[in-house]
């Protein structure tokens, strides 16, 4: 097993809403007691439904958001308490690519501003070679670099999205969180930018957190996929464990809901889960999915079930065995 | 290139200021008066090939003493709205992008400037300062500047969540790069518009501080000044208060056409409107 770079240790993030004057503070668990570790090399899917907190165990593990409770560790060191000028050398290793292609960059910098910014800032590079490594930054995701005196506006929805690849390869990080990188794209450029990144991991070694909804997008790229729901994990497989025998009940809900694009099967049933995801506000007791699970006894609404490994490197927290 | 000329007031507006710049500029080289020269068998002439604007109560020429005043009166403004946008925005983006203590503080601070009538509190300041043109352009700024301060705060707080910000902290840029490279361009927009509209307020502002007695001392000749002279003749040579008035009035309404101009061909979403017409106090 090879070395691991990034790594959270039960971290929770709890945000406060609501004022003193509309019924007191309340506090919102976005993320609870989640162990999530990231080895060399290797991608991990992190996927669930919108507002589980996948991407806040992105930007908590990148030190974007401070952790409530629980440790974040790079390169086997501790660095949940470091901050200022300590904390920004330390983003060398860490880097983040958005979902929203049109909102991560800045509408006033020219792309090649946007790409410089990274050797200005740690100075990795000496001024006399920046416009190089810009030009060879640009070639390596497939942008023409004679377009780095462009705005980012003057560009699509993919090639935005291959400058904010670029510039999170810029320090040439040891991770990048891909926070949704692909969702806000149209389907063909999706394949593009996801055969891009497995391009990317597979040149440089670089590890990538995947945080995607799409299942199918996930299967493709992912090493490893965890399964998160209501602020916690619930199944940490690989990838083929995980999409050919999914454990959890709200794992194999997840896959029986992707759409298959066959028309032999368009009768199939999809078995769809019934009713909401409870408030994070006030998450049910118990196990946090008893109240959709078709298959919940009544230990599931007395005893969480903690993360346990069920042998396979495939963890799953489950009172069915 | 077209659409700026399609701006019915960006053009106008962008004429009237440029004619007002000229004249203040160039007009007393072309009259052939001094502003102090008096001729008094030429008392309270009309306009004529003499005197294009007529002359005063000694005779002296109104054209070249418009000119002065003009100078005086774009020079106030100018550098009273431009103080009040560099200490506002300084403020407001600081402000907006810190948050908590900092924040709470200023802010408090500008509502204590808000909570005075804008006029009463320079009449004030130029009270304990003294009169003169220094004091005059401080007193301004010292009113203006809340206004700058409150829309910058506002817009850093929308650009301080953004992506790109974030990205920004990612990288492992400090806070005085994100707020001075990343979010600084995004909020020069709105605030180009306002200060356009701030140099018409900022003219009527200082005419009437002039008026009042409380402006630049005579025999500078503000148009502020010459128009409250004027008022003692009014019955019986109203055009001496009329010359100072239709100056003072073309010239803000050159500047707020300019401004309302400028504002819809920058900001077609309409940010600075919606700040500005918000109720004041």
């Amino acid at each position: 097993m090879s070395e691991t770079v990034l790594e959270g240790i039960g971290l929770s993030k709890h945000f406060f809403v609501g004022s003193p004057f509309s019924g007191g503070k309340r506090r919102v668990r976005a993320v609870e007691s989640v162990d999530i570790a990231i080895r060399r090399g290797e991608t991990v899917g992190l996927v669930g439904e919108s507002g589980c907190g996948k991407s806040t165990i992105g930007r908590l593990l990148l030190r974007l958001l401070d952790p409530t409770e629980g440790r974040i560790r790079l390169l086997n060191e501790d660095v949940t308490g470091v901050s200022g000028a300590a904390l920004r050398q330390l983003r060398q290793h860490m880097q983040i690519v958005f979902q929203d292609p049109f909102a991560s960059l800045n509408p006033r910098h020219r792309v090649g501003d946007i790409l410089s910014a990274p050797f200005r800032i740690h100075g990795t590079a000496p001024p006399s070679e920046i416009s190089f490594r810009v030009a060879d930054l640009m070639g390596r995701v497939g942008l023409d670099p004679a377009a780095r005196h462009k705005f980012p506006h003057e560009f699509s929805g993919g090639q935005r999205q291959r400058i904010g690849i670029a510039r999170a390869l810029a320090l040439e990080p040891d991770v990048i969180v891909c926070d949704e990188p692909v969702s806000a794209l149209d389907v063909s450029v999706q394949a593009q930018i996801v055969n891009l990144l497995r391009d990317l991991t597979e040149q440089t070694g670089i590890a990538l957190l995947f945080i995607s909804h799409d299942l199918a997008v996930v299967e493709n790229i992912c090493d490893r996929v965890a399964v998160m729901y209501l602020g916690r994990i619930v199944e940490f497989a690989d990838r083929d464990q995980l999409f050919d025998a999914p454990y959890h009940p709200y794992t194999k809900a997840l896959l029986q809901a992707v759409p298959r694009p066959d028309p032999n099967q368009r009768n199939r049933d999809y078995s769809r889960l019934e009713g909401e995801v409870p408030s994070p506000i006030n998450p049910p007791a118990g196990c946090a999915f008893h109240t959709r699970c078709p298959v919940a006894m009544g230990r599931c609404k007395a005893e969480r079930p903690l993360l346990s490994d069920r042998g396979e490197s495939r963890m799953v927290a489950c009172h069915l065995n | 290139m077209k659409s700026l000329f399609g701006n019915l007031s960006l053009t106008i507006g962008g004429t009237i200021v440029l004619a007002v710049i000229l004249f203040a500029l160039f007009g007393t080289l072309v009259s052939g008066y001094e502003p102090e020269q008096m001729n008094m068998k030429d008392r309270f002439s009309l306009p004529s090939s003499d005197h294009w604007l007529g002359t005063d109560n000694f005779g002296r020429d109104l054209w070249t003493r418009m000119a002065v005043g003009a100078r005086v009166s774009l020079t106030v403004a100018l550098c009273s709205v431009a103080i009040a946008v560099v200490v506002g925005t300084a403020v407001g983006i600081v402000s907006g992008y810190l948050g908590g203590a900092f924040d709470l503080v200023t802010m408090r601070i500008v509502d204590v400037f808000l909570g005075f009538p804008p006029i009463v509190l320079a009449l004030a300041i130029v009270a304990a300062l003294g009169p003169g043109m220094l004091n005059l352009t401080l007193s301004l700024a010292a009113i203006f500047w809340t206004e700058y301060a409150r829309v910058v705060r506002s817009v850093t707080l929308a650009q301080r969540e953004a992506d790109y910000v974030t990205a920004a902290v990612a990288i492992g840029a400090g806070n005085s790069r994100i707020l001075f490279v990343e979010i600084l361009p995004n909020v020069v927009g709105p605030i180009i518009v306002l200060a356009t509209l701030g140099i018409g307020t900022a003219i009527i502002a200082e005419s009437g501080l002039s008026f009042l007695g409380f402006g630049i001392e005579p025999p500078t000749p503000t148009w502020g000044w010459t128009l409250s002279y004027g008022t003692r003749y009014l019955r019986a040579e109203p055009w001496l208060s009329t010359v100072a008035g239709l100056a003072i009035m073309i010239t803000v309404l050159g500047f707020n056409l300019f401004g309302d101009g400028l504002r819809d061909h920058l900001d077609p979403r309409g940010i600075a409107r919606r700040i500005r017409s918000a109720p004041r106090q």
